[in-house]
């Protein structure tokens, strides 16, 4: 029952989408996509949560308006035990910015490539892939990218990641300090 | 109001030119624009974000300095001058770390940490002559008067000398001298301010023992795992 | 499959290298270009050379890793900014710009209208002195030495001011969430500013005489490195490089900040996508650029506070925004340079992104660019992308 409640509540907040150009442009892009879900942030700013398994074909849809992807950002939230992968879409016909959002699991991190939809989109798998550990599937250039290899195996980006141990263990303890609280020992 | 124009070839597009690229010849007939160093100085503009001064008498040791530092260049230091501990630490600023954003100039809430232009500092790899980069900045009127004596904006100290029971001798440019005795790191006071000559050396292992104390917090995670994978 | 020339022991160790995936064919050559060759600054490219053609190339960024992006969720906020604009060397205030903006946003400030006209003027001054910076690259990779060295010296008027202005020469750490941190220096720097403009403005000709009009320039640069404009949306590029495929794209007019809403100026567009394209559509907007920094000075500053008014900054280190994420980003020399920050309540950002551009240009675009190139032409293709590297590596 409850669940119902949600879902009617979301189709009222879909349908109040504002009446303005990023208002329609989410409304168009939904009608075509409703497994996303998608809202206006502000002027030139538009949301989109998209389930992993379809970020393939939404990605795909909104490339017909959002020419661009400028970046793949990664988000570790790691008490969720989830990244939080935010494809940033910039569409060059509107003028507007689209956060593209979708979470998977940390131990099972695995999305497919879009490199068939941006080329460009190999860098930013790269990057993303050598940080976070995130396995794109298709692109063929996962490896070090960046980092050396020693480094590359930690994933450094993660949360879990110790900094403070790898830098000691790699230069010694020279280059040590106290955090700004004088609590906590960091880098 | 004006707006941005999309404008296209008409106005972009250049035509090649054979003869224009001869014109600079007449730069051979023009003042060079190099400064002739050393007849010639460049000042450093006015609050130019050089070298730091600290009114020791204003500092009240909040370390607002040491929480914004954003190379962790700045160590509160407790200090001894005459016997005497000060009431509250001081900041010693590590200028192999520092990034002269000074930002910890822009936070000091009493005004005590300030800057100078001096921004010249060479020395030799020697130990003695590397201790110059750690320093607890001295007093803004001592800094200013030995600018305006010298005007070419070196290090204020010429020497710090240290002695093996932590006390430090500053040799200013000027021939004057700044002693002062370190007896202590961290926020907290020393325990014991003035105890007897052979409890010194004890000190020091107190503060270098809370380091270790440290290190388990940040070091549990990841036991040496990394040198293995190599 | 593995290369069977590389010697055993090296194979674990050469393992994810592409040029080691592959064998090399007999009439080929492997050659090491960069980092220590001028034109690539500080990363290196692994080119398959036939004859004087290259065959295919391998990107090799990683030399300017210094791990920002991870240092930056251990401070701070304000802190940050020294750590930041460390990206981009020659246009430092970009960096500082979008992660304030991005915080501005997330903490819902309203800055001030003295602050903004003062951010909108250094990123002009600072887009002024990038092109400085770009003329003289470009023009000693083409051979035109001279005017690279004229342009070094008119960009020392620039850091003159910034160094009145900020207190730093290259660093200028002056842009901060919520404002600035130094007012004007006063009518005196204002008036120095318009010298400055004044004076590079009538040095404009000059350049155009010995390098933008040059037929050696037009002969280097004219059908290299030849993009279009599906090319060069699908591979994320962005600034010049893209304007010069035909694609009018300019954040300061599709997604304005500061002051340019209020602004008058032209986006040059053209439509060849060559080398040449690239380097007479900066040309227009170092103009267009001395066009705007007149009329912020015909403007003049605002009266009122440079720093927003808030209680919170009392407690400067410990300045907590609320949780929230955002995405700024502003029109550098080199293309969209944006930041994305994510804030999850406490003092320190809990993520920071930076989108260079040079993330596409000197990854993606170069490799498919550098092609069937001649090997002289690689370093003039590196340098009208204007390639840089810090963008790639952070």
């Amino acid at each position: 029952m409850d669940m119902n409640e949600n879902k009617t509540n979301e189709k009222v907040e879909e349908t109040r989408l504002p009446d303005t150009k990023e208002g329609k442009l989410v409304k168009a892009l939904i009608g075509k996509a409703p497994y996303a879900e998608g809202s206006v942030r502000r002027e030139r700013r538009v949301e989109f949560h998209v389930p992993a398994e379809r970020i393939h074909d939404f990605l795909e849809l909104a490339s017909e308006t959002f020419e661009m992807l400028m970046q793949i950002s990664v988000v570790d939230w790691l008490k969720e035990g989830e990244f939080e992968v935010v494809y940033q879409l910039w569409s060059v016909s509107e003028g507007v910015h689209a956060f593209v959002r979708t979470r998977i699991p940390r131990e099972d991190a695995k999305l497919p490539t879009v490199m068939d939809i941006w080329p460009v989109a190999e860098t930013y798998e790269r990057e993303a892939h050598e940080f976070f550990g995130i396995i794109f599937k298709g692109n063929p250039r996962l490896g070090p990218f960046l980092l050396e290899p020693r480094e590359y195996e930690k994933h450094p980006l993660r949360k879990d990641f110790n900094m403070l141990s790898y830098v000691k263990a790699i230069y010694g303890d020279d280059f040590d300090r106290y955090d700004e609280s004088k609590t906590n020992y960091v880098i | 109001m004006g707006m941005a124009r999309v404008v296209g070839e008409d106005k972009v597009k250049l035509r090649k030119s054979f003869v224009k690229p001869w014109m600079g010849i007449k730069y051979l007939f023009k003042k060079p624009v190099t400064i002739k160093i050393p007849y010639e100085k460049m000042e450093p503009a006015p609050k130019y974000r050089g070298f730091h001064t600290l009114d020791w008498k204003k500092c009240v040791g909040c370390n607002f300095c040491g929480q914004i530092c954003p190379a962790r260049a700045i160590e509160m230091t407790w200090i001894e001058v005459d016997g005497k501990l000060e009431k509250r630490p001081h900041p010693k600023v590590d200028y192999g770390r520092c990034t002269f954003c000074q930002f910890c100039v822009d936070v000091c809430p009493t005004g005590a940490l300030g800057f100078s232009e001096s921004y010249i500092l060479t020395t030799g790899g020697l130990d003695e002559e590397l201790e110059l980069y750690n320093w607890v900045p001295i007093n803004p009127k001592k800094v200013r008067e030995l600018n305006e004596r010298f005007g070419d904006y070196r290090f204020p100290v010429e020497r710090i000398e240290k002695k093996p029971d932590g006390t430090y001798i500053y040799h200013l440019r000027d021939g004057s001298k700044v002693e002062f005795k370190i007896v202590g790191y961290g926020l907290r006071p020393p325990k014991k301010p003035q105890p007897k000559p052979a409890a010194k050396p004890a000190e020091k292992k107190e503060a270098k023992a809370e380091k270790p104390a440290e290190k388990p917090a940040g070091k549990k995670e990841e036991p040496k795992a990394e040198e293995k994978k190599e | 499959m593995t290369n069977p020339e590389v010697p055993k022991e090296l194979r674990e160790e050469a393992k994810g290298h592409d040029m080691y995936l592959h064998p090399i064919a007999k009439d080929t050559y492997e050659l090491f270009f960069g980092p220590q060759h001028m034109a690539t600054e500080n990363f290196s490219i692994i080119l398959k050379m036939d004859g004087n053609r290259v065959e295919k190339a391998i990107v090799n960024p990683g030399f300017l890793h210094r791990g920002f992006e991870k240092l930056a969720e251990q401070r701070p906020y304000f802190t940050n900014i020294a750590l930041l604009l460390r990206i981009c060397v020659p246009e430092s205030d970009v960096p500082e710009n979008i992660y304030s903006m991005a915080v501005d946003e997330i903490v819902g400030w309203e800055v001030p209208e003295r602050a903004v006209w003062i951010r909108t003027t250094v990123l002009e001054m600072a887009r002024l002195s990038a092109w400085m910076f770009w003329i003289m690259g470009f023009g000693n990779e083409i051979g035109l030495y001279t005017a690279g060295q004229w342009a070094a010296a008119y960009r020392e008027r620039f850091m003159r001011l910034f160094e009145e202005l900020t207190g730093g020469r290259v660093y200028h750490i002056y842009t901060v969430p919520g404002g600035v941190r130094r007012d004007i220096p006063g009518d005196r720097w204002l008036r120095q500013l318009r010298d400055t403009v004044e004076y590079i403005k009538s040095k404009m000709k000059d350049f155009d005489e010995i390098l933008f009009d040059n037929y050696i320039t037009f002969e280097r640069t004219e059908g290299v490195g030849v993009m279009d404009r599906r090319f060069a949306l699908k591979h994320a590029v962005t600034g010049p490089n893209l304007r010069a495929t035909g694609v009018p794209y300019d954040v300061r007019k599709d997604d304005p900040y500061y002051l340019y809403p209020e602004l008058d100026f032209e986006v040059p567009v053209l439509k060849e996508g060559d080398s040449l394209a690239r380097v007479l559509v900066r040309r227009y907007e170092m103009e267009q650029d001395l066009y705007i920094l007149e009329q912020l000075l015909d403007m003049g500053p605002p009266s009122g506070p440079y720093m927003v008014q808030d209680a919170r900054l009392k407690a400067l280190p410990r300045f907590k925004p609320p949780k929230g994420d955002a995405y700024a980003h502003v029109e550098s020399t080199k293309g969209d340079f944006g930041a994305y920050v994510v804030s999850n309540g406490t003092h320190k950002p809990y993520r920071v992104h930076v989108r260079g551009p040079s993330q596409s240009h000197g990854v993606t675009v170069l490799e498919e660019l550098l092609k069937g190139a001649r090997l002289a032409d690689v370093p003039v293709i590196l340098k009208t992308l204007d390639n840089c590297p810090p963008d790639i590596d952070r």
